[in-house]
């Protein structure tokens, strides 16, 4: 699962590459091809509404540790306004779906994780990268993945492969206050996203059948709506709220 | 002059010691009551200072407490535990946590290490997570199933939303105390969770802050005593102190932030100082138990206790010596003096055979001694001088006696009648003085004649001399005893001679047998002579004033020189009384009494 740098042979790495562009490329086409032709699947959409986190009010002297300890809590924290959704066939044996070989990475940046929130699909790698000048770890205490990569040096990476869906907290075991949550998504999932301030979301070409709606959000902010597509072109949600 | 084994200024020196040891006991015994007063006062003021030093202890606990949960509540590992949700996960992070902080934290290794951490770290120690809600993630010891919310806990709902703790809390979970602080545990500017920490309110923790702050610290939380550091207390005495810290004045602690109580513990009396453990709850300020610092009033003033024990012996002492000295002193003084006194009227009352006693060994001692030597002088002198007197006495009554033997001679030879009877007169008048002068000496008092004695004596020498003629003539005496003064003795036997003699020779001018009768008595001071005789009697006209026989002239001077009554009646014969007052009467002639 958790690969050596050196095993992952270079030229397996460009193909992935390229096949994510096509992948992409081929999204693009199918997109536009749907605003002029009849699409071939549903469309879902709809918008979150994100009940808001708590701010904390950090007493002047109290929160010392904090501060030496968290690294740059002065920079504003925006992941806490991104709602991840993704929509999950009820069909354990969901064809159609396409095996990705989707590599992700979760960097470590000024002392933070890069992204904060990331979606991932049961399977897949996630590469994390040390992209600081000093030595980081990644380690998680979730049942679902118990891991702990170790300390590594500057630009050193790892990759860690997630077989099994569930949501996963990874932290640092110098930096305590950097914190990453990756979703594992199952493999029934049909698409993902995840969602900027503008709360809206869209997912074209869904086929028929019976599917959750899935919404997550930092601080342990889950939502789950069943959704079903058959004999349906369009199915408009309503508003949800995503509470703490 | 040999100088008083034991002088009166010793005595009255020891006596006046005496009473300056009292004086000084009295001013010892304000001293000590100021001084008593002062301790009080002193230990009230250390109790401030106590107290103070007892805030800034609980400041630096609740520094020690916050530092180290704020340490347990920043761990990677910890926060990836809580992040988890699972309590065995944290609950598995919390004990190596706290295993690791041992070897950090004198606060918890304070806590932890004087009792087995193997058997229970719960008993030592408080360490509880609550999720956003309050409700228990984890704790030391396992996860109370009934998963109540602990939001309500003080602390906990603040530390959930984000605030740091000022002060610690006091919160009873199961049978035990503890000092709790709450703090939140951030992830990424977030609140995911709260951790509380804290340790428990125990003996031990009563005994350290009672060895640092010397004096005996005691827990009142809960309206119950919770811990004290001072030993073997009895529950009277804890009922005691609980009933003392209960009925403690809220008014003074409201105004001036601690009060002090007296209490009787242990048999002792004790002072006690109440610091409310002040909570803050929201707006309002809660107290919630008293720390009390308790001093043993018995044990700080037991040096000036033994100080006033002795103060108080040595003012018995001083007492004791004072009376004691009181009584001999005056004593002493007053019967020296009483006996002195006593002396000298006895000297007055011609008593010289009695000395003194000399029984003080002082001045007076000397004193006595001096004055008895001076009686003794006296008395010596006293004598040589009646020696010469009584030698005069005789030397006069000789000479009387030649005289009165001369006149005998010459009368005699005298043919003429009335030569001879002048004679025998004179004779007669001296022999009676020289009778006067040979008792005196005889007597040996030259004061007091006693002149019954004087009379018959005369009346005899009278009988004498006429014997011849009136042979026949018989004399009945009748005489009281009664001492009569030289002055008056002298003129009064020469009367008493005239009128004996007038008797014998004028009642009875022809001789033959008669009786004359003479009676001599006191009668209400005065005394009472009468010579009765049963003879021819005096003519009718016959005037005392006016007899011009040289008998009766006599008579009238010398009842003159004695202020004397004399009356003569002539019935049958004649009776002569004379009647005069009798007079201690004090004379050139009776100088020779000292009195």
């Amino acid at each position: 699962m958790i690969g050596k740098t050196s095993s992952i042979p270079l030229v397996k790495y460009y193909s992935s590459r390229v096949t994510l562009l096509a992948f992409l490329l081929f999204l693009m086409g199918s997109l536009l091809l749907s605003q002029h032709a009849m699409a071939q699947g549903t469309t879902v959409q709809g918008s979150v509404v994100l009940e808001r986190a708590q701010k904390p009010t950090i007493e002047v002297g109290g929160g010392g540790y904090q501060n030496k300890f968290g690294g740059n809590t002065d920079k504003k924290d925006n992941s806490l306004d991104d709602v991840l959704v993704w929509i999950e066939s009820q069909n354990k044996n969901q064809t159609g779906v396409k095996e990705t070989t989707n590599r992700r990475v979760l960097n470590q940046l000024d002392k933070r994780f890069k992204p904060r929130l990331m979606i991932i699909r049961e399977g897949d790698v996630v590469r994390i990268l040390n992209s600081d000048p000093v030595y980081h770890n990644v380690f998680s205490l979730s049942k679902t993945k118990r891991f702990d990569v170790g300390r590594r040096s500057p630009d050193e990476f790892q990759d860690v492969q997630f077989n099994k869906p569930g949501i996963i907290d990874v932290f640092c075991d110098i930096h305590s206050d950097m914190h990453a949550v990756i979703v594992v998504a199952s493999k029934q999932t049909v698409a993902m996203q995840k969602l900027d301030g503008s709360g809206k979301f869209r997912f074209d070409e869904i086929p028929e059948g019976e599917y959750t709606l899935h919404f997550y959000a930092l601080g342990d902010r889950e939502e789950s709506i069943e959704v079903n597509t058959i004999d349906k072109n369009n199915v408009m949600l309503e508003p949800i709220r995503i509470g703490s | 002059m040999e100088s008083p084994k034991f002088p009166i200024r010793w005595k009255l020196l020891s006596g006046f010691i005496g009473l300056a040891l009292l004086v000084l006991v009295v001013v010892l015994f304000a001293v000590s009551q100021i001084l008593d007063n002062r301790i009080r006062e002193d230990i009230n003021s250390s109790f401030h200072e106590a107290g103070k030093i007892f805030e800034q202890l609980q400041d630096v606990r609740f520094r020690q407490l916050r530092q180290t949960a704020t340490l347990v509540a920043d761990m990677p590992y910890m926060k990836a535990a809580i992040s988890t949700g699972d309590p065995n996960t944290i609950n598995q992070q919390i004990r190596q946590e706290l295993v690791h902080l041992l070897h950090f934290d004198p606060l918890i290794s304070d806590t932890l290490s004087s009792e087995s951490l193997t058997t229970s770290l719960d008993s030592v120690g408080l360490v509880m997570v609550f999720d956003k809600n309050g409700l228990p993630l984890g704790q030391l010891s396992d996860v109370d199933p009934a998963k109540i919310s602990m939001s309500n806990k003080l602390g906990v709902q603040k530390a959930l939303e984000g605030q740091h703790p000022q002060q610690s809390y006091i919160w009873k979970q199961g049978e035990n105390y503890f000092n709790v602080i709450t703090i939140p545990v951030f992830l990424q500017d977030q609140v995911i969770a709260a951790l509380s920490l804290g340790y428990p309110i125990r003996n031990r923790e009563a005994e350290l802050l009672a060895q640092v702050i010397g004096y005996e610290v005691s827990y009142y939380v809960d309206d119950k005593l919770l811990t004290t550091s001072i030993d073997s207390l009895l529950p009277k005495d804890r009922r005691v102190l609980s009933e003392g810290i209960e009925k403690a004045s809220l008014d003074e602690i409201n105004r001036r932030g601690s009060t002090t109580i007296e209490l009787e513990m242990k048999n002792q009396q004790w002072l006690v100082y109440l610091v409310p453990m002040v909570q803050k709850v929201s707006q309002s300020v809660k107290i919630s138990g008293y720390y009390a610092v308790a001093k043993s009033l018995t044990q700080a003033l037991e040096p000036l206790h033994q100080l006033q024990r002795v103060i108080y012996l040595i003012g018995l002492g001083g007492i004791l010596i004072a009376i004691v000295l009181g009584i001999t002193l005056t004593r002493n003084l007053t019967r020296p003096i009483n006996r002195l006194l006593d002396g000298i009227k006895r000297i007055e009352n011609d008593d010289y055979d009695h000395p003194v006693s000399v029984e003080s060994r002082d001045e007076f001692g000397q004193l006595t001694r001096t004055f008895n030597k001076l009686v003794a002088n006296i008395k010596e002198n006293l004598r040589e001088k009646e020696t010469l007197l009584a030698e005069i006495h005789h030397r006069v009554k000789n000479n009387l006696a030649v005289i009165s033997g001369l006149l005998q001679l010459e009368s005699s030879n005298v043919e003429e009648e009335h030569t001879e009877r002048i004679l025998k007169n004179s004779q007669l008048r001296i022999q009676s003085m020289a009778t006067v002068h040979e008792m005196l000496y005889e007597a040996q008092n030259f004061n007091n004649l006693s002149f019954n004695d004087f009379i018959k004596k005369m009346v005899t020498s009278i009988h004498d001399i006429y014997k011849s003629a009136y042979s026949d003539l018989s004399v009945d005496i009748e005489a009281e005893d009664i001492d009569l003064n030289v002055n008056q003795a002298v003129p009064f036997g020469l009367m008493v001679n005239e009128l004996v003699t007038n008797a014998f020779k004028h009642a009875y001018p022809d001789g033959g047998s008669g009786v004359v009768a003479i009676s001599f008595f006191e009668e209400e001071g005065n005394v009472v002579l009468t010579v009765e005789d049963e003879g021819m009697g005096l003519d009718d006209d016959f005037s005392l004033e006016e007899s011009e026989s040289l008998g009766f002239s006599l008579i009238k001077i010398l009842s003159q020189q004695i202020d004397a009554d004399v009356t003569v009646e002539s019935e049958h014969g004649t009776k002569v009384t004379v009647v005069f007052e009798k007079k201690d009467k004090k004379g050139s002639s009776s100088s020779l009494n000292l009195n």
